[in-house]
């Protein structure tokens, strides 16, 4: 698909235009001694397959703590977290607790090695996140992503989100920075560890399923395959059912509380974009347009270019050969 | 007939309890991705709340509660 | 030590192979339970109704589609059963592409298949399909619910990565920025240099999870009764130029490289 069809079909899904996403994590990356100050932001949306809970009238329900103990129902100002040893010893674990293990490590990402992207195995890749520019000037960001896609190379570095330490592999994604959550090693299990026999193929076969994918692979993917059949399915049904006024509830309360507090901010990924970026950031979901990966995004630009060029060649040879049927891409 | 909880200030939420940018598909509840309990006999995602004990013991979703044996 | 979570049948052409799936994913999370601060007791939770805040019954409970924020329509149970999908062990191959169509952040659970009984057909696919270096778009349906995946191979081995859907994953047009931050040619050549310095292949074993060592060293000591000192928080070096913060980190990748 062409690069102009691409476009418009964005700008005619205003939906996904709008991209609300939330901001939850706002630091640094460290490219030598270079910094870039960044917010991350979620790269992915719900499946539209989540259901409320709700009583037979159409009550919206929630959760209640009780304390075990006192039987008592508690508020969220009453609970902590805490750890369960093996000797069933409770330690509690604060906020201020999980801070304190490695502050160093909970503002920067440091990129301390740049590898090249098809290297890492898709079993390690966990989540995406975007990171939008923070600071006075997206330079140093630019920067960056020019020379990621320069070099074909992702940025490897780790930082601690909630309690948790992220590896993470750093790209360019048409010129924003995105970071790939990874997971380490020992997060993976192996075949061996998994106890699966021993490889031993039989070249006959190989030959034989060699001919079976060959005969269904295709150049480009098709998105249609990758569609969320049961958000249709559901949605489907849901129209149906609407038509019945019994089933249809108006009320408060559906939404969670804190859905729009301090939880995360919820961020209009595009504002944010065109604000420190370009305005020509388009945002859309690859339902608007086939998923791309910056290697196909190459990959057209280059077949774009030969393409132009012999299409000239073709040009002058058919004025001087007569009728030539011109080959198809 | 009781009066209606007053909202708590959402404020006062830890990430643990806050709405984070998970949705879990048995409740719809919002969460951070960091409390997510994954189901023992599907693997599949289930929020902290509504995550069951199968009478064998592992944690599973509430859709797998009465499978059979997980494996 | 796992056991498989599922069997299916891998589906190729005219070919169709037994296998068991695995997760690949092994959770070395330190979990924590929610506890009332008063006296660390357990928690309980129980479902009520938000506005009472009284109780409900189990068998009360149903699920509403939110169409937004005020409007929601109540599926009976029979109406969740109609959207279930018909059961079956197929694993359907629908297209071969190249990896690198698909880019990483389509990739959600992994997992490993195994061979069941009969494992010539197994290693043989793994094998062709690790020569031809494409991978699988697959689909299947698993306890009730739908996926959709990628059939790769791996060490001889083949792996299956559920997708996320098209419409979750956000993407761009191109995105290029305004003139005034545009990178100077110059700075573009050292960050090259730069990277050039510190580029190498992907070692993951390279990489340690030190927060989570340092948490559960945290967590022993709080269980002896000890204090940790908190670990002190570096001071990042005022930024100079781009250009000569560049040339500086190149010169000290080679001065690290040298040592």
């Amino acid at each position: 698909m062409p690069s102009r069809q691409r476009t418009s079909k964005a700008v005619a899904a205003p939906e996904a235009a709008a991209a609300p996403v939330r901001s939850f994590w706002s630091g640094t990356i460290t490219f030598g001694l270079v910094s870039i100050p960044v917010d991350l932001l979620s790269a992915v949306r719900p499946r539209q397959t989540a259901m409320k809970l709700v009583d037979k009238e159409g009550h919206p329900l929630g959760r209640r703590y009780y304390c075990s103990k006192e039987d008592k129902k508690l508020d969220n100002d009453d609970l902590v977290r805490g750890y369960e040893t093996e000797s069933g010893q409770i330690i509690e674990i604060t906020d201020e607790d999980l801070e304190s293990v490695a502050p160093e490590m909970s503002s920067d990402i440091e990129l301390r090695s740049f590898v090249p992207l098809e290297q890492i195995p898709p079993l390690y890749f966990q989540k995406p996140y975007f990171l939008a520019p923070a600071g006075k000037s997206a330079k140093a960001y630019h920067l960056l992503a020019a020379t990621m896609e320069r070099t074909g190379r992702a940025g490897i570095g780790s930082f601690v989100m909630r309690g948790h330490e992220y590896l993470v592999a750093i790209v360019s994604d048409h010129g924003v920075l995105r970071a790939d959550t990874l997971r380490y090693t020992d997060e993976l299990r192996t075949p061996e560890s998994l106890e699966l026999p021993k490889p031993k193929p039989a070249a006959k076969k190989v030959s034989r399923f060699e001919k079976a994918i060959e005969d269904l692979t295709r150049r480009e993917l098709d998105v249609t395959e990758l569609a969320d059949e049961e958000a249709a399915a559901l949605a489907k049904l849901v129209e149906a059912r609407r038509k019945d006024a019994d089933n249809v509830v108006h009320t408060s309360g559906l939404e969670d509380e804190d859905a729009e507090g301090e939880g995360a901010k919820v961020i209009d990924l595009m504002a944010v974009l065109r604000k420190s970026l370009s305005k020509n950031a388009v945002v859309t979901n690859a339902e608007g347009a086939a998923p791309i990966s910056l290697a196909e995004h190459r990959a057209r630009k280059h077949a774009r270019k030969t393409t132009a060029k012999k299409r000239a060649k073709t040009r002058t040879a058919s004025r001087t050969a007569g009728r030539k049927k011109r080959a198809s891409r | 007939m009781p009066k209606a909880r007053s909202k708590p200030a959402a404020a006062n939420l830890p990430w643990w309890l806050a709405a984070g940018d998970e949705e879990c598909p048995h409740c719809g509840r919002l969460y951070f991705v960091e409390v997510e309990v994954r189901c023992a006999a599907c693997d599949g995602p289930t929020c902290p709340h509504c995550k069951v004990r199968h009478r064998e013991g592992h944690i599973v979703c509430p859709d797998c509660v009465e499978s059979e044996a997980h494996g | 030590m796992a056991r498989a979570i599922w069997k299916g049948k891998l589906e190729l052409g005219s070919h169709e192979i037994d296998v068991k799936m695995y997760s690949a994913v092994e959770d070395r999370t330190v979990h924590f339970r929610m506890l009332h601060k008063k006296d660390d007791a357990a928690v309980e939770q129980h479902i009520v109704r938000k506005d009472t805040g009284k109780d409900v019954a189990k068998e009360d409970i149903r699920k509403a589609f939110a169409l937004d924020k005020t409007t929601a329509v109540i599926l009976q149970p029979e109406d969740l059963a109609s959207l279930v999908p018909p059961e079956s062990r197929e694993i359907q191959i629908l297209r071969f592409v190249a990896p690198d169509v698909l880019g990483d952040q389509w990739f959600d659970r992994p997992y490993y298949l195994g061979p069941d009984a009969d494992d010539g057909d197994y290693f043989a696919l793994a094998a062709a399909l690790e020569r031809k270096h494409v991978i699988g778009i697959a689909r299947w349906v698993m306890r009730k619910k739908r996926y959709v995946g990628a059939l790769s191979a791996l060490t001889g081995y083949l792996t299956l990565s559920t997708l996320r859907r098209a419409d979750q994953v956000l993407s761009f047009s191109r995105v290029e920025p305004v003139k005034s931050e545009t990178p100077h040619p110059n700075e573009l050549k050292l960050a090259e240099q730069f990277v050039a310095s510190i580029t190498g292949d992907f070692e993951p074993e390279q990489w340690q999870n030190e927060y989570r060592q340092r948490l559960c060293k945290l967590i022993e000591a709080k269980a002896r009764g000890e204090k940790i000192e908190p670990a002190p928080t570096k001071r990042r070096a005022r930024q100079a130029s781009l250009a000569d913060s560049l040339r500086a980190s190149i010169a000290a990748a080679k001065e690290k490289k040298v040592a």
